[in-house]
């Protein structure tokens, strides 16, 4: 019997190729040499064990850079661009024999600058880690968030120097209009997976209605993310209170106790939905929100008859709009983006989340309940 | 450790004497696992990262003749890709001066029980938590973690693209998961399994 592993602990396992193999892609060979190891060794059960779970964390811990993904077109695309600079450089040197310096590609160079910052930052992480830990502060100001984004990507800003309010528009064409004094900035990753701009000071946001792209508001300690158009955010630095105010449309607003840096999402917790002429506030000092206006009252229709809940290629507009009259709660949706959306299924003892769940699944859509009310989540279905 | 060797060694050879075919099969074995790395190195703008992988391929094609073929050719690959991404960063003028690599691991604290927690309490699952404590490692120790347990590659293989010796390679693995096991175990004690559980 191999006396290698006679000594191994958790780690050493863990950083041994002929453990990480059989781990990975375990053979005959392999199991057939670690059974014998665990029976010649059976006090080493439990490290080996522990090893394994140790590596299935680390995989798991690692998804994200596995997961990094190039996708057939890209990688298409990229090869078809390499043949056609190895093609260039071909005939280059059939037309000019003599010519011995090798081409050099054309490039562009607007990411350069962006890139350079990219590494800084990873220079900057070690410290910019430490200033970053949440007990050292907890209230999320604009100034350390933008320094926070500027370390890793391009940020745009734009601040109203005027005496009157300023109109100024996204790149996507969502406006703001700015109060004096007020900031707003984004990153160059605004309009890619989401569209989330920081704000410092007061606002009223008019936001082009795209699903695939949600919209959040950084402003302080509170995230507001954008379901409909019109709504208003005021949260000035040196302001006790940060308020949001619906215009037009519906907005969820939560608290930013994660420090995001815009590439994630929203946290769930405190989340409150506003509706029309609903008004929050956010108590910087007590961190708390108080939904101060008077809700409108949503006068359900008295349920005479209980809906069967039996679909058969039914909209699932039908199907939201019986779960209101059932159950008396408020389902908020995209009619437009549901218009398409059709199912079958038949309920009888499931509960309100069973019964979501699987309308939501089958549509390709999601839920979230807010506020005791379910908002649904679509990017639509095809005709 | 990962694909045949022999038969990429043959397109490699096909590659060198000219065969448009064996580079894009070379391309192929190779691309995504260079993109995986290259953004993880800089994740800034993918569109860099497919420029470096479009020179570092130009090169190897311009240059075929004088070319060998290399022992492992995806920690060749590797070793281009990121030579060619720190070679264009630093052309460009920086204020900042690299912190050394020694100096940069030393200024990385170590996290206490209440950094533990408080990841604990902003992870929505274990993967986002896992995520968020591999982040925590020194980024050397980050790297080698990718290259040994996503790309499969042997400490050689990882000392090569690190530009250190295999011993060096194995004791950033080791250090690596010491530490995390560390932080695991040290997240079971404060919550007595329940992250386990999410």
């Amino acid at each position: 019997m191999d006396s290698t592993y006679e000594h191994f602990g958790t780690v050493e396992f863990v950083a041994d190729d002929r453990f990480l193999r059989h781990q990975l892609a375990p053979s005959a060979d392999s199991t057939a040499f670690w059974d014998e190891y665990l029976r010649a060794y059976p006090h080493k059960n439990t490290e080996w064990q522990q090893a394994a779970e140790l590596l299935n964390a680390v995989l798991l811990g690692l998804t994200s850079y596995s997961r990094t993904y190039l996708s057939e077109e890209e990688e298409a695309r990229l090869l078809d661009r390499i043949m056609r600079t190895t093609e260039a450089y071909d005939a280059g040197m059939h037309d000019t024999r003599a010519q011995e310096a090798p081409v050099k590609p054309l490039r562009r160079t607007g990411w350069y600058r962006m890139a350079a910052a990219a590494v800084i930052a990873l220079a900057i992480v070690a410290t910019g880690y430490l200033a970053w830990r949440p007990e050292t502060s907890r209230k999320a100001h604009y100034a350390d968030t933008i320094s926070a984004l500027e370390s890793t990507s391009h940020v745009t800003r734009h601040t109203n120097k005027s005496a009157g309010p300023e109109l100024y528009y996204l790149p996507d064409s969502s406006s703001v209009l700015l109060a004096p004094k007020s900031e707003v900035s984004f990153t160059t990753a605004y309009n890619q997976e989401n569209r989330s701009v920081y704000l410092s000071g007061k606002a009223t946001l008019d936001v082009v209605p795209n699903a695939g792209k949600p919209f959040f508001v950084y402003a302080n300690e509170v995230v507001t993310k954008v379901l409909g158009t019109k709504f208003e955010v005021v949260a000035f630095d040196d302001g006790s209170d940060v308020t949001v105010k619906v215009l037009n449309g519906k907005v969820t607003v939560y608290q930013n106790n994660v420090r995001n840096n815009g590439a994630g999402t929203a946290p769930k917790q405190s989340a409150i939905l506003l509706l029309p002429n609903q008004l929050v506030v956010f108590d910087r000092k007590a961190e708390l929100f108080d939904k101060r206006l008077v809700e409108h009252p949503v006068s359900l229709p008295d349920v005479k008859s209980l809906p069967k809940f039996e679909y058969e290629d039914s909209y699932a507009v039908r199907f939201f709009e019986d779960i209101k009259q059932a159950y008396g709660v408020n389902v908020v949706y995209n009619p437009e983006l549901l218009a398409n959306c059709q199912f079958s299924a038949s309920f009888s003892d499931e509960s309100l989340p069973e019964r979501l769940d699987v309308v939501c699944k089958t549509i390709g859509a999601s839920y979230e309940i807010i506020d005791a009310q379910v908002v649904i989540t679509t990017t639509g279905c095809k005709p | 450790m990962a694909g045949e060797p022999t038969d990429e060694t043959t397109h490699w050879k096909e590659l060198l004497s000219g065969s448009k075919e064996a580079y894009a099969a070379i391309y192929g074995l190779h691309v995504k696992a260079m993109f995986r790395y290259g953004m993880s190195l800089v994740s800034i703008s993918e569109e860099f990262v497919l420029d470096c992988i479009h020179d570092v391929f130009a090169e190897i094609w311009i240059k075929r003749e004088r070319l060998s073929v290399p022992d492992n050719i995806r920690s060749y690959l590797f070793v281009a890709l990121k030579n060619r991404i720190l070679h264009l960063l630093k052309r460009q003028e920086r204020p900042h001066m690299f912190v050394t690599q020694e100096h940069f691991e030393d200024l990385w604290f170590e996290a206490s029980a209440e950094d533990i927690l408080t990841q604990k309490e902003e992870s929505a699952s274990r993967e986002e938590l896992l995520t968020r404590l591999i982040g925590q490692l020194p980024p050397r120790q980050q790297e080698a973690i990718r290259l040994r347990f996503v790309e499969n590659m042997d400490y050689q293989e990882i000392g090569h693209v690190l530009e250190v010796n295999t011993q060096s390679a194995h004791n950033l693995v080791f250090r690596a998961m010491e530490k995390l096991r560390g932080w695991l175990l040290a997240a079971l004690f404060l919550f007595q399994y329940s992250w386990f559980q999410k």
